[in-house]
C-alpha cells in the first residue's frame, strides 16, 4: 500500500484505462441519453477520486442513468462487454471505495434523485439511491419525523452511498447506523438481474438479504430504491458543551458517562487542534481556544426530566475536570455547536494542503490509553494531528495534516496511520467504524479477520458476484479472493494457503501490489477484473 | 458414529438412546445429542458430520426444536449448552461477549447485577438460549423499541456445516469492516453454521419500566386504543394486544374482554407523564397498573402461549395495517375463542398461538388451507405468514412454514452451499 500511496499521492493523476469503445459508448448512450454518457477526459477527472483525494485514477466513462431499468440495462452491457464498474454516490467517501481502478466504469446514481413515498403512518420512506441524506432528514420532518443515520458530510452525501458504507454519524450512539435504519431494498444485481429485498410490512422469509446487502460497498449490485425506518423527532433536546484542560480528562468523562448509564443522543469529541481550525473559519461557534478538549453531549426525548438528566451528565463533566460546562440556550446556538463539529474536516482542511482522516474504533473504556497513544504516534513521526470524533460510540477519526507534495512526509504519514490502527486493533477495536475499507484499508483487513473469515466473505462476494465486475479491486488483501484472477475457483484455498506461505512474516508479504492507475489485466476491458494483475 | 463423537467431545458430552429422546426434532429422535465444550471440539464435531454427510441439527437449550419442516432423519443434535458462559463483560463498554448456550435468563441476572440490560425478550421466557434466539431471530413485545437480534449483535462466532470456525462482527458498537455476516447469520435458523458465542450490545437499565393495562370490549374497541396510543407521542417500549381467552386469565380483565398493554420505559419523570397520556388516551376506560413483580409475571405469561403452542404462525404486514391482519387471523379456526391471538401492535406483528387440543379439533388439511389463505391475502400488499412452528401433519397437509422468498431464492441457496457444502445443517427445515 506504501508504493501505491506514493505513486498516486505524487500529484499526477495516474494513468487511465484504454477509453470505452465508440460501439459501447453508443450503446449507453442509446440506454441513458447522450448527455447521461461522459467520456470527455478532462470530465472524467471530476470523477478520479472521491473524498480521500490521496490515490486518484479518472474512469473510463461515467453513465448517469434514471430508474432501476436504466441501471439494469446499463449493467447487463457492461457486463456483457466485461467492463467493471463502480457504483457512486456523492464521492464523499473516505475509503477510496468509489476509485475507479482497473479499468471501471463509473455508474453514477446522481440523477435518481427522487423521494418516492413517505409513509408517515408507519414511518417508512422509499427513496432513489441519489437522494441527499440531509434532504430527506428535510422531507420527513414535515410530518414530525427524522431519518437517524446522520453522517458529518450528510449535506451532500447520498442515501445510496450510506447503504453501500453502511454509514453512521454522531447520533448513531442512540439510534443506530445506516443498517438498522433499512428496511427494503430494490437492487440489480451484477448480472444485471432485477430483485426486490424485504420491503413491505412483511417479516424476512429466508436470509436477511437486506442486512448482507447493506456495507457490501458496491460490490453485490447497485441499490436502486431504497426503503428506510423514520423515527420521530424528539419533543425536546438538550446540548451540552463541556471545556475541559486535559485531554485525558475529557476521554474519562467520555467513559463515565457511558458507564454510568447515560444514553445520550450523541457524544462527540474535539481536541485542541481541531478547536482552533474551527474557531479560526467560518463555523467558528465560541469554543475557548486555549482548551485542551470539547465534549458535545446532547440528550434527546420527551421533555420531561431531560433537562434533569443534561445537568447530571453536566455534574459528570465537571466532576472528571471540565472547567466549564455550557448549555445551548437555543436551536440557533445548538446548531453552532454541531456545525462548529460536523464542518470542523473541512476547517481542519485549511491548515494543510492535505487531511488524512482515519476511522477506527475502540472500546469506549479504552478511549483515554488509545487517545494518548495516538498523540504519542504523531509526535514520534513529526506529524500534526487533530482529533474530532464520534466518543460515545469509541469511534475515533485521527485526522492528520501534511503535504503531498512531500515524499518523506507521506511516507510518515503512511507508517504514522499503520501505528495508529494497530493500536486500535490491540486494544480491542476494529479498522474503520463508519468509512468503510474501499480501496485504502484493504490491508489492514486481516489485523482483524482471520484468513478463514476473509475466505468467507470473499465466498460471499462469489455469490453475488461471481465475475467480480462489481467493484473491483476493493475491501479484501490482495493476497485474499486471488481466484479473480482468472476462471477457476475451485482451487481457491489451495491458493490462499500457498500464497500466505510464500508471503513471508509481519514486515509485508511478499504479494503482487496492483498499482491504482494501471488497472493490470482489466485495462483491455476483458473479463475477470482481476486483483493481482 | 457415537465412539467417535466421544473421542472429540468426551465421555459426558454425548447423549444416545432415551437420554437423546428428549431433544427429538418433530417426533425424530437423533442418534446421538453432542454438547462441544469448545469452539474447537464443535467444529470438529461439524467437520466430522460434513464428511460422513450426518444430519446435524443445530440446538441451544431444546426449546425451540420443533420450528419449520420436519427432518427426514436427525443423527446428531449440536447442542451450545456447555458453551454458556460469559466470556468477555466489561460493564462500562456496555458490551458483552456470551456462549451461545447461556439462557438469557442467566444473561438477564448476570447483567442485571451491573444495572444493564439486553432488550430482548423472545417468548418463553428465560429458558431459552442466547445463541437460539439469535439463530432464530426471535424476539418479543420489546422489538417496538429495542428491534430485534439484527440489532443487537455486534460480532459472533460461526462454526460452518464443514467444521471452519469464523469470527464475524467484532467486539465494538460500530464496526463497517467487511461484509456483515452477522445479518446473514442471523435469523439463518443454524443453516449456516452453529453460533457458539455472541458479541451483544447492552443497554443501561431504565430508570422507570412501567406496564399499563387497558381493557376493551372487543377487538375494534382494542384496535382505537392501539390507535390513540400511537397518537400520542409517547414511545412505548412495547405496545401489545391480547385477545380472550388469555386477556381474562392474566390481565384481570373480564372473560370476553380483549386488553391493550402498554410498556413504558425511561427516565421517571418521563414515563410518569407518558403514562399519564395513556391514561388520558383510556377515555375512562379501566386501566391496570400492576406493580413490578406483576408485571414481570404478566410479560412472563404473555409469552408463555408462544412458548406452549403446537402451531405458532406470525402474520406480519405494516402497523397501519394492523385492523385487516388482526381481521385475517380471526379468520383462523376458533381464534380468540379457543385460543389467543397476541399481537405485538406497535410493529403490525399478529400472533396465532394454537395449542395441541385447539389444533386437534380441526382437520390439519383445514389449518393448512386456512393459513395459506391468510397469506396470499397479506402477501398481496407484501405481508408475510411465517409459520415458526407447525406440527408435521399440518405440514404434511401442504402448509408452507415460511412462504416463497421469492427469485431471491436463488442466493440463498448458493449462500447455503458455501456455508455448508455437504448441506448437513437442518436439511430441508427452512426455505432452502
Amino acid at each position: 500500500m506504501i508504493d501505491s500511496y506514493k505513486t498516486t499521492a505524487g500529484g499526477e493523476p495516474a494513468a487511465s484505462a484504454a477509453p470505452l469503445s465508440p460501439a459501447l459508448v453508443a450503446e449507453l448512450r442509446r440506454i441513458v441519453g447522450r448527455d447521461a454518457v461522459v467520456t470527455d477526459p478532462a470530465a472524467l477527472l471530476v470523477y478520479e477520486s472521491d473524498g480521500l483525494t490521496a490515490y486518484r485514477v479518472p474512469p473510463r466513462a461515467v453513465v448517469m442513468p434514471r430508474g432501476t431499468e436504466e441501471v439494469a440495462a446499463v449493467i447487463r452491457l457492461l457486463v456483457e462487454a466485461g467492463v467493471p464498474f463502480v457504483p457512486r454516490g456523492a464521492g464523499t467517501g473516505l475509503s477510496g471505495g468509489a476509485l475507479a481502478v482497473e479499468g471501471s466504469v463509473v455508474v453514477s446514481l446522481s440523477r435518481m434523485d427522487r423521494i418516492l413515498s413517505i409513509d408517515p403512518a408507519n414511518r417508512r420512506a422509499r427513496v432513489e439511491p441519489g437522494v441527499v441524506n440531509a434532504r430527506l432528514g428535510r422531507a420527513a420532518a414535515a410530518y414530525g419525523l427524522t431519518y437517524a443515520p446522520d453522517p458529518s458530510s450528510q449535506a451532500a452525501c447520498t442515501i445510496g452511498g450510506n447503504v453501500a458504507e453502511n454509514a453512521g454519524g454522531p447520533h448513531c450512539l442512540k439510534y443506530g447506523v445506516t443498517s438498522n435504519h433499512v428496511t427494503g431494498l430494490t437492487v440489480v444485481l451484477p448480472d444485471g438481474e432485477v430483485l426486490e429485498l424485504g420491503g413491505g410490512g412483511g417479516e424476512t422469509v429466508g436470509y436477511d438479504l437486506v442486512g448482507l446487502f447493506v456495507g457490501s460497498e458496491g460490490m453485490f449490485g447497485v441499490a436502486t430504491e431504497i426503503e428506510v425506518r423514520l423515527i420521530p423527532l424528539p419533543e425536546s433536546v438538550e446540548t451540552l458543551l463541556a471545556i475541559f484542560d486535559h485531554v485525558d480528562d475529557a476521554s474519562r468523562a467520555v467513559s463515565a458517562i457511558i458507564a454510568e448509564g447515560f444514553l445520550p443522543a450523541a457524544l462527540e469529541m474535539a481536541d485542541q487542534a481541531t478547536i482552533r481550525a474551527v474557531e479560526e473559519s467560518v463555523y467558528a461557534a465560541g469554543f475557548p481556544t486555549d482548551a485542551a478538549a470539547a465534549l458535545v453531549v446532547e440528550f434527546d426525548g420527551p421533555r420531561a426530566g431531560l433537562a434533569a438528566e443534561a445537568e447530571r451528565a453536566a455534574e459528570v463533566c465537571r466532576r472528571e475536570g471540565a472547567r466549564e460546562v455550557r448549555r445551548a440556550r437555543d436551536e440557533a446556538e445548538r446548531q453552532r455547536f454541531w456545525n462548529a463539529r460536523k464542518k470542523s474536516f473541512g476547517a481542519l482542511g485549511r491548515l494543510a494542503p492535505d487531511l488524512l482522516v482515519q476511522d477506527a474504533v475502540v472500546p469506549r473504556t479504552k478511549l483515554p490509553a488509545v487517545l494518548a497513544r495516538i498523540y504519542e504516534v504523531a509526535a514520534e513521526y513529526r506529524l500534526k494531528v487533530a482529533n474530532v470524533f464520534h466518543a460515545g460510540d469509541g469511534n475515533l477519526h485521527p485526522c492528520i495534516l501534511f503535504d503531498r507534495r512531500n515524499p518523506d512526509e507521506v511516507a510518515r504519514v503512511e507508517r504514522a496511520s499503520k501505528e495508529m490502527m494497530h493500536a486500535c486493533v490491540a486494544a480491542g477495536g476494529t479498522i474503520t467504524g463508519e468509512h468503510g475499507v474501499g480501496y485504502d484499508k484493504r490491508e489492514y483487513m486481516s489485523l482483524v479477520f482471520t484468513d478463514a473469515t476473509l475466505e468467507a466473505m470473499c465466498d460471499v462476494r462469489r455469490v453475488f458476484n461471481p465475475r467480480g465486475l462489481a467493484n473491483p479491486g476493493k475491501v479484501f488483501p490482495v493476497r485474499v479472493c486471488r481466484e479473480w484472477a482468472g476462471p477457476a475457483t475451485a482451487v481457491k484455498r489451495v491458493e490462499v494457503a500457498e500464497l500466505r506461505e510464500a508471503g513471508g512474516g509481519e514486515g509485508g508479504p511478499a504479494i503482487p501490489r496492483p498499482s491504482p492507475g494501471g488497472g493490470g489485466g482489466a485495462a483491455g476491458g476483458t473479463a475477470g477484473g482481476g486483483m493481482s494483475a | 458414529m457415537i465412539e467417535r463423537l466421544r473421542a472429540i467431545v468426551g465421555e459426558g458430552g454425548v447423549r444416545t438412546g432415551s437420554a437423546a429422546a428428549a431433544w427429538a426434532v418433530h417426533g425424530v429422535a437423533a442418534a446421538a445429542v453432542v454438547a462441544p465444550g469448545s469452539v474447537e471440539e464443535a467444529a470438529a464435531v461439524l467437520d466430522l458430520a460434513s464428511r460422513e454427510g450426518w444430519r446435524v441439527e443445530p440446538a441451544g437449550a431444546g426449546t425451540w426444536l420443533g420450528w419449520g419442516r420436519p427432518p427426514e432423519r436427525v443423527d446428531v443434535v449440536l447442542t451450545t449448552e456447555r458453551l454458556a458462559g460469559i466470556e468477555a463483560y466489561e460493564p462500562a463498554d456496555l458490551t458483552a461477549v456470551v456462549g451461545a448456550g447461556m439462557t438469557l435468563g442467566v444473561l438477564e441476572d448476570t447483567l442485571g447485577r451491573h444495572g444493564q440490560w439486553l432488550p430482548l425478550d423472545p417468548a418463553g421466557g428465560g429458558v431459552g438460549t442466547l445463541g437460539a434466539a439469535v439463530s432464530l431471530a426471535e424476539a418479543g413485545p420489546l422489538r417496538l423499541a429495542h428491534g430485534t437480534p439484527r440489532d443487537h449483535v455486534l460480532g459472533l462466532t460461526l462454526v460452518t456445516g464443514d467444521g471452519r470456525v469464523l469470527e464475524l462482527g467484532g467486539r465494538v458498537v460500530k464496526n463497517v469492516a467487511g461484509f456483515d455476516l452477522v445479518k446473514l447469520v442471523t435469523g439463518a435458523r443454524g443453516t449456516l453454521g452453529l453460533v457458539c458465542r455472541v458479541c451483544v450490545r447492552l443497554r443501561p437499565l431504565p430508570e422507570r419500566d412501567a406496564t399499563l393495562v387497558l381493557a376493551a370490549a372487543g377487538p375494534d374497541a382494542a384496535l382505537e386504543l392501539v390507535a390513540a396510543i400511537r397518537d400520542a407521542r409517547i414511545e412505548p417500549a412495547a405496545l401489545e394486544l391480547v385477545s380472550p381467552p388469555l386477556a381474562a386469565g392474566i390481565l384481570g380483565v373480564g372473560a370476553a374482554e380483549w386488553a391493550v398493554v402498554v410498556r413504558l420505559q425511561g427516565g421517571s419523570e418521563a414515563v410518569a407523564e407518558a403514562e399519564a397520556r395513556v391514561r388520558e388516551r383510556a377515555q375512562g376506560g379501566r386501566v391496570v397498573a400492576p406493580d413490578a413483580a406483576g408485571a414481570q409475571a404478566l410479560w412472563a405469561a404473555l409469552g408463555e402461549p408462544e412458548a406452549r403452542a403446537a402451531l405458532v404462525a406470525r402474520l406480519a404486514d405494516r402497523p397501519s395495517e394492523l385492523a385487516d391482519t388482526l381481521a385475517t387471523a380471526l379468520e383462523l379456526p376458533g381464534a380468540a375463542r379457543a385460543w389467543p391471538l397476541l399481537a405485538h401492535a406497535g410493529s403490525g406483528i399478529v400472533r396465532a398461538a394454537v395449542p395441541a387440543d385447539a389444533l386437534s379439533s380441526e382437520p390439519a388439511g383445514t389449518w393448512a388451507e386456512a393459513l395459506g389463505r391468510a397469506r396470499a391475502r397479506l402477501g398481496e400488499r407484501r405481508g408475510t405468514v411465517l409459520c415458526v412452528r407447525a406440527p408435521r401433519d399440518v405440514i404434511a397437509a401442504g402448509l408452507d412454514p415460511f412462504g416463497d422468498p421469492g427469485p431471491a431464492l436463488r442466493l440463498m441457496r448458493a449462500l447455503k452451499k458455501e456455508f455448508d457444502p455437504a448441506g448437513v445443517l437442518a436439511a430441508g427445515r427452512f426455505v432452502l
